[in-house]
């Protein structure tokens, strides 16, 4: 079916169109609006005269239309118009072509043209709707892109937010692992300070705390500018502390810009305050005067409420590490106090486990190491005997040595034996008395510890010593007069009665010589009497100045019987430079001890070499004996309080350290070394000469 | 001179004694306290050694009770002489103190260096003495 209508300019007088609507020429221009049909082809009978007007006319009408050139009845085809004009036509106005004047042939043009109305048609239908999709299309891509736009920025303010967050459990994070390490309640302040630098309107943290430490007080951080205008750290922070009256009563909830906190800070501080945020701190916060955070700001509300919000989630870990560092504090002020008594002890304490280690030991003991330190410190000790005396096997005497075994073989008893044990042990020169008090460190538990505790009773020991020797020689001294007194009688009988019968003319000058011997041998005794009890006074006596000399001989007239089986050689300094400052009868003793261990060390027959001499302003006394010597390993320590190679019974060992005690106290200095050649002992005493200062 | 030796040693007494006679003097000898007091009394001596231990009353005891005998009487004191081989001199009771304490003249202690100048001492006291004052009275 041809849609459309056909325009056929021309004449119609023989009904060769028979059907269609060929239209008049006013038709043409109307363009058949009436029918709303489109023009399907237009046949232009080519001899018109005004062909070139029509067609202008009828290509700005119908500008897509087959415009198909038709003859006239009467003319050929091909002559009816001149070939260059009809190829400037076809050219001009897209011409398709002759058609025949038959029917058939302008059917088939019609067809032509109708099919090409019809795809044309289809293509502006189809292009219509495509317009219309593509409309639709680009619609629906701005929806998209709208969707994709609100949904990305959903995602980033989602990721945004996450990332604040993130960001914001790693500062909280960071924060409290911070807080573990702060040690004082200024390391936590100043690290708070630097937590809340990023807002700006806020001033360095306060805290109020009750401690025992310290009573009430104020703690805070405070800007300490550098000096000086240019002051390039002029932020350097700094803190303090200030005792309060008083602390504010407790509240367990945050408060913001409370004007009672206010007040109470502005008069502790003495200075006008800004308004405040205030935390209560503490695991209890109820208590009458638990910590408080203060932070003086100027924030407006907004501002306000995310600081609040800040500080919110740090307030727990502030609280607890608030908390251990008071605990610890206090923890530490009752170990110092602990530690500067045992410290505070001057005698040396050490706590030892049952293997002698040192676990715990005060000041005064660890001189004992320092001193080791000093000498040797290339076995890392921690027994106590070897930082106590240097040794290398537990002190002899030790008690904790023979009730270690105890522990093993019978933990019952070694459980209950709770009582201290106490024992002596030597240092060097020194005698320390030893209590060792066992320790349990929990009830029923076995006993590892024990605290020794070391008193030095050299002194008491040697005084007492001292003072026993003194009782005994004054009990001889009190024996030795009642003697003396006995002999005196009879003595001074024999002598005056030998005296006078020597006088007496009537005897012989034989029995007169014999008389004068009897007297003589009377006079001697005396002598020694005499000597005897100088010897033996037990009373002080004042010092004088003697002659070493005289000193020495009278206690040789003692010795006699002592000297008897050996050779005794004395020379004298007879310049009279040997007069001492000294007690007679002390020196005596000290005299008579040297030459006593002198004759007992000479087994055999020896000789005694005694001599007095001035040597560089001292008056010197040497007694030298053709002895074994003294070994050299106890040449050292011949002087000490109790150090005797005799045995039980035979000597108390104070000889001669009582012989250095007496010499010291005239300012003198005994020595004792060995000769080799004649091999013995030799004897120094140097005392100041002339009893001169 | 009349001298009056009293002491428990008879070698002290008799050499006192042979001492004092060979000076020329007459010499009486008392072994303890008790006889001396009484011959102190029956003979009136001019000059009285006298041990201060003895057995029985002691020297200080002797004299203080012989000096009693001359209390109120015109009768001179002997000069009495203490000895004893006791001569610790600076102790607390010393035998000077005690000779001053019971009117002793002096004190000498034992053993006597020179027995004739102890004698001889003892009798120039005496005749100091007596050539004194004293002897006009």
């Amino acid at each position: 079916m041809i849609q459309g209508s056909i325009l056929y300019e021309g004449h119609d007088s023989d009904g060769f169109i028979r059907e269609g609507a060929f239209r008049s020429r006013t038709l043409l221009t109307a363009r058949l609006p009436e029918t709303g049909s489109r023009l399907a082809a237009a046949f232009v009978v080519g001899s018109r005269s005004d062909l070139v007007a029509y067609l202008e006319n009828l290509r700005q009408h119908e500008p897509a239309v087959d415009i198909w050139l038709i003859p006239d009845d009467r003319e050929d085809l091909k002559q009816s118009l001149p070939a260059p004009l009809l190829m400037q036509l076809i050219n001009r106005f897209r011409i398709r072509g002759w058609v025949a004047r038959s029917v058939s042939e302008i059917e088939r043009a019609i067809a032509i043209g109708s099919r090409e109305l019809e795809s044309r048609e289809r293509y502006l239908k189809s292009r219509k709707e495509l317009g219309s999709r593509n409309r639709q299309l680009h619609d629906l891509q701005e929806n998209l892109e709208k969707i994709v736009a609100e949904r990305t920025s959903y995602l980033s303010d989602a990721e945004r937010e996450l990332h604040r967050r993130t960001q914001a459990t790693r500062d909280l994070v960071r924060f409290i692992k911070d807080l573990s390490q702060t040690e004082t309640i200024e390391e936590i302040l100043q690290l708070l300070g630097h937590e809340v630098k990023s807002f700006h309107e806020v001033r360095a943290p306060m805290l109020a705390l009750v401690s025992p430490e310290f009573g009430a007080r104020l703690h805070f951080q405070q800007s300490r500018s550098g000096g000086g205008k240019s002051s390039v750290r002029a932020m350097e922070r700094g803190w303090g502390s200030k005792p309060v009256s008083k602390l504010w009563p407790a509240r367990s909830v945050i408060r913001v810009n409370d004007q009672e906190d206010q007040t109470y800070l502005a008069q502790e501080l003495g200075r006008p305050v800004a308004r405040t945020v205030a935390l209560p701190l503490g695991k209890d916060s109820r208590s009458v005067a638990g910590p408080l955070l203060i932070f003086e700001h100027s924030f407006d509300g907004a501002k306000a409420d995310r600081f609040k919000n800040f500080l919110l989630p740090r307030m727990e870990p502030l609280s607890t590490a608030l908390d251990r560092v008071v605990i610890n504090r206090e923890m530490h002020a009752a170990s110092r106090l602990w530690e500067s008594t045992f410290d505070g002890v001057a005698d040396p304490i050490a706590v030892i486990d049952l293997d002698f280690r040192v676990l715990r030991m005060n000041q005064a003991f660890s001189r004992y190491e320092e001193l080791r330190a000093d000498s040797k410190s290339d076995t890392k000790a921690g027994r106590c005997y070897e930082i106590f005396a240097g040794r290398n096997e537990p002190c002899e005497g030790c008690r904790l040595k023979e009730w270690r075994p105890a522990v093993g073989q019978a933990s019952a008893r070694a459980a209950k034996a709770t009582e201290p044990l106490d024992w002596q042990v030597r240092r060097g020169h020194n005698v320390y008395d030893v209590n060792g008090y066992p320790i349990r460190f929990q009830d029923d538990a076995p006993i590892g510890t024990f605290i020794h505790h070391y008193s030095d009773v050299t002194k008491s020991l040697e005084l007492k010593g001292h003072a026993f020797q003194g009782e005994k020689m004054a009990a001889i001294g009190l024996m030795a007069g009642n003697i003396a007194h006995e002999l005196n009688n009879p003595l001074a009988g024999l002598r005056s009665l030998a005296q006078v019968l020597r006088h007496d003319s009537r005897y012989p000058d034989s029995v007169k010589s014999d008389l004068q011997e009897i007297e003589k041998a009377a006079e001697r005794s005396s002598a020694i009497i005499r000597d005897l009890m100088e010897f033996s006074s037990a009373e002080d006596k004042p010092r004088e100045v003697v002659s070493l000399n005289h000193v020495t001989d009278s206690a040789l007239n003692m010795l006699k019987t002592a000297l008897h089986d050996h050779a005794v050689d004395t020379q004298f300094d007879e310049d009279g430079n040997v007069q001492v400052l000294i007690e007679p009868h002390l020196m005596q003793h000290v005299i008579f001890n040297i030459v006593n261990n002198a004759c007992q060390a000479m087994r055999e027959s020896g000789r005694l070499e005694i001599e007095t001499k001035h040597e560089g302003g001292k008056a010197v006394l040497e007694i030298r004996d053709t002895g074994p010597g003294i070994p050299d390993e106890i040449l050292a320590r011949i002087f000490e309080p109790f150090f005797t190679t005799k045995g039980a019974g035979q000597g108390t060992g104070l000889g001669l350290s009582m012989s250095r005690w007496v010499v010291e106290s005239f300012d003198g200095k005994i020595q004792a070394f060995n000769r080799l050649s004649p091999k013995g002992a030799v004897f120094r005493i140097e005392l100041p000469a002339g009893g001169a200062k | 001179m009349k001298i009056l030796v009293i002491d428990d040693e008879p070698l002290v007494r008799r050499s006192l004694a042979r001492a004092a006679r060979t000076l020329g003097h007459e010499c009486l000898e008392a072994a303890d306290g008790d006889e001396g007091l009484r011959l102190w009394k029956a003979e009136s001596p001019e000059a009285v050694f006298v041990d201060i231990l003895m057995p029985g009353l002691s020297g200080p005891e002797v004299v203080r009770e012989a000096l009693r005998v001359y209390e109120g009487t015109s009768v001179p004191k002997p000069i009495i002489a203490l000895i004893s081989a006791f001569s610790g001199d600076d102790s607390k009771d010393s035998p000077v103190k005690l000779a001053a304490e019971c009117g002793a003249d002096l004190f000498i202690g034992k053993p006597f260096d020179d027995i004739f100048e102890v004698v001889k001492s003892v009798v120039r006291r005496v005749s100091e003495r007596v050539v004194g004052p004293g002897k006009e009275s």
